[in-house]
């Protein structure tokens, strides 16, 4: 998962595009990964487990769990990856484009 | 008078094979039933036995590929019970179990039956909730069918909270085909393109979440009658009232690992991937 992560990021550098986390490790492990695995997207820190008042607002019990939310912050895809979550997220971003192009 | 040509005992034996096919040829529909799903019964407790003995990779694979039981020939068993008694309560029983186990085919003549003739039977509840992944027409039909029909309470709710459902698995599955739609545009057949984007086009993802919403409350109000259906039916409001596809996310507001404040509705006008992960 993370070097698909981190590919999809550098793919879409430049576009109207943001992954953001949820992270339910501890802070020093989730400095680390961080650092490793050169994630530069905002995460929220969720108190160090699964159990975090993020996870559990959203009813969260799998993980990893992705929401894809478009430019209004409106849910449109659940679950997806790889390149299926790259196709939803160039949707998105033309529907964001087409929107520009209106007067 | 006119003595056996047999011994006493062979006798008693072939007395006892011609009455034991009498009582085959009157068994009950209620005892055949059971025959036959006693016989799927062993023979997936046999299937099972066979995965677990064979050596995992290749050779379980293949125990599991060829060594299934063959749910199409159950099904067509249990559909001709059904016909050979259309108006005993076993036949009931016999096309729940083709429409629940058995292949699309069979499990789709079965349906047929049932939201034909057995829509006051108690025992068609137990349809309601396999069949609302099935993403057609004639699933919202029949259920609404049903609703009408049935004078079980109990059926009533089990119906509901399928029609909930259904909307909920509508959504999902036109999002699906949004991507498929846009991942194999080239490979698509034009009739099936053509099928996607009716669905895309007749349906909207916030009617069948409201919609949802709607069945799932009216289940939730029968906690008195139905606890553990409301229990379920409560549940669900929640989760199609904020996490369905075409709900405005909810505000997350939090901080990051150095403690800098930040809110999820910070990147509106852009496309957010939200992912909940873990390092494990």
């Amino acid at each position: 998962m993370y070097p698909s992560q981190r590919s999809l990021a550098r793919r879409m550098q430049g576009k109207p595009v943001t992954f953001v986390g949820v992270n339910s490790d501890g802070k020093d492990r989730l400095r680390s990964t961080l650092k490793r695995e050169q994630f530069d997207w905002p995460n929220f820190w969720d108190g160090g487990d699964t159990s975090g008042p993020i996870a559990q607002a959203w009813d969260v019990t799998g993980w990893p769990t992705i929401y894809v939310l478009d430019h209004k912050g409106v849910i449109r895809f659940k679950e997806i990856r790889g390149d299926t979550l790259e196709l939803a997220v160039s949707l998105l971003v033309k529907e964001i484009e087409a929107e520009k192009k209106q007067p | 008078m006119k003595t056996s040509h047999h011994p006493p005992v062979i006798t008693l034996i072939l007395n006892c094979i011609v009455a034991a096919q009498i009582v085959a040829a009157e068994r009950t529909p209620a005892q055949q039933y059971e025959a036959i799903a006693g016989e799927y019964d062993l023979a997936q407790a046999a299937f099972t036995a066979a995965v677990r003995a064979a050596k995992i990779g290749p050779d379980r694979d293949k125990v599991r590929a060829t060594k299934r039981p063959d749910v199409a020939a159950f099904a067509s068993r249990f559909l001709k019970l059904a016909d050979a008694h259309p108006k005993d309560p076993a036949a009931v029983d016999a096309l729940v179990w083709a429409a629940n186990n058995g292949d699309d085919d069979h499990a789709h003549k079965a349906l047929d039956r049932l939201f034909a003739d057995h829509t006051r039977s108690q025992k068609i509840a137990a349809v309601c909730e396999p069949i609302a992944s099935r993403i057609t027409d004639s699933t919202e039909q029949r259920l609404r069918k049903l609703l009408g029909e049935t004078p079980h309470r109990d059926v009533k709710a089990q119906a509901a909270f399928a029609l909930g459902l259904y909307c909920k698995n509508k959504a999902e599955v036109r999002a699906d085909l949004i991507l498929n739609l846009a991942g194999a545009e080239k490979d698509l057949r034009p009739v099936d393109r053509k099928h996607y984007e009716d669905v895309i086009k007749s349906s909207d993802p916030v009617k069948l979440a409201d919609e949802a919403v709607k069945w799932f409350q009216q289940v939730a109000a029968q906690h008195a009658t139905e606890p553990a259906l409301a229990k379920r039916a409560q549940a669900q409001v929640h989760e199609v009232s904020h996490f369905c596809i075409g709900r405005e996310a909810m505000e997350i507001e939090g901080a990051d690992v150095d403690g800098k404040k930040m809110k999820l509705s910070d990147f509106r006008g852009r496309v957010v991937v939200l992912d909940f992960w873990g390092d494990w």
